[in-house]
């Protein structure tokens, strides 16, 4: 229910259409029936209506010229810096990078600190990190010689699906 | 190889399309500035600065937004930035009474038929001055609310988004703005059929 002191704080609202539909009609009703909203409503009108009619403000003509000259000696292009490659080098140099990026690799790893088990399969298979059951069974059966020998417990841990030697205990004995 | 700026190329596409926009958009701004401002020193000032921010800050701006709108929001905080730089000057409170006399208080407007189509008022110039200086006794963000809305005709949603408020934030200020302006607006011509105001 639309009283008068609802209807009087929704007026502005009402004036700029900004209420949902059912309040514009509900205000409206109000409005055909009460005289002190009626009035209320046309003096806020009067002042809408009277800011719209003000005259528009133009700029003094040399503004325009003034504020390309202000604005753009205000400000400096941002300076970006970028290494230009002449492109016949671009491939060259791209191979390059990545055989020194492998040779880095390779070289890294080889000389990186393991378990002399590791150290000496590595030196002698050349596996990186990984040593598989081959070389394993090569070493239990004798047939790969360590420089030194790591001490392996009697008993190695056979892996639980094919009763092979377990990876990881051999890898992390001493 | 050699070390280069690429940025020269750049920078100038960008300069082209902001001396584009302020050509066609300053017009627009100045007169949401005088408005503001309520004088053409300050209104200047004002437009420059607008512009000055808005090129510093040009990559920001979301090209699927009007100029218009994003330079609205750019305006009105270089305006209260500029009025914070000021002295304090004389501004009413919202809530404080005004000096009205009961009888007076449904004096009309002297001004034709606002019935009538609105884009057909001939305003004087004394009016204008009236209602210049109603708005000048307006706080900031009244004044602003007023100005976008009833000058520039922006919808709440589009003055909610120029000063970077609620929905609900922009009908009360519109609400009590447009109240204040009435009553300033009645005062003025009160005094003045008192012989108390120049016109």
């Amino acid at each position: 229910m639309m009283n008068c002191s609802k209807v009087q704080n929704l007026l502005s609202c009402y004036i700029d259409r900004e209420l949902p539909g059912e309040d514009m009609l509900a205000i409206q009703r109000h409005l055909d029936s009460c005289n002190e909203c009626q009035r209320d409503y046309q003096q806020l009108l009067q002042v809408k209506r009277l800011l719209g009619a003000m005259p528009v403000r133009a700029p003094e003509p040399f503004l325009e010229e003034r504020l390309v000259q202000v604005v753009f000696s205000n400000s400096k292009p941002a300076s970006t810096w970028r290494l230009t490659i002449p492109r016949p080098l671009l491939r060259p140099l791209a191979i390059a990078a990545t055989v020194a990026g492998i040779a880095l690799g390779t070289w890294y790893f080889a000389t990186q600190a393991r378990s002399p088990i590791q150290q000496d399969l590595t030196a002698v298979a050349g596996i990186a990190n990984e040593i598989d059951h081959a070389t394993i069974d090569a070493y239990l059966s004798g047939k790969l010689r360590l420089q030194n020998p790591p001490v392996i417990p009697a008993e190695i841990p056979l892996h639980p699906y094919d009763n092979r030697p377990s990876l990881v205990s051999v890898r992390y004995y001493r | 190889m050699e070390w280069t700026t690429e940025a020269t190329a750049s920078w100038q596409d960008t300069r082209e399309e902001f001396e584009k926009l302020m050509r066609r958009h300053h017009r627009t701004v100045y007169n949401i500035a005088y408005r503001l401002t309520g004088n053409r020193d300050d209104a200047e000032d004002l437009t420059q600065e607008a512009f000055i921010r808005a090129f510093r800050f040009f990559d920001r701006y979301n090209r699927e937004m009007p100029f218009e709108n994003w330079m609205y929001r750019i305006v009105n905080n270089a305006f209260i930035d500029m009025l914070r730089r000021r002295p304090k000057a004389q501004m009413i409170s919202l809530d404080q009474p005004l000096n009205l006399q009961d009888s007076d208080k449904d004096v009309q407007f002297e001004i034709p038929d606002t019935a009538s189509n609105p884009e057909t008022i001939v305003m004087s110039e004394e009016l204008e001055d009236y209602i210049q200086r109603a708005l000048d006794a307006l706080p900031p963000d009244f004044r602003t609310t007023v100005v976008l809305a009833d000058i520039q005709g922006l919808s709440y949603e589009e003055i909610a988004e120029a000063m970077h408020c609620s929905l609900g934030t922009v009908r009360s200020r519109l609400h009590r703005g447009r109240r204040f302006l009435r009553q300033r607006i009645e005062a003025y011509q009160q005094a003045r059929a008192r012989g108390e105001v120049d016109p």
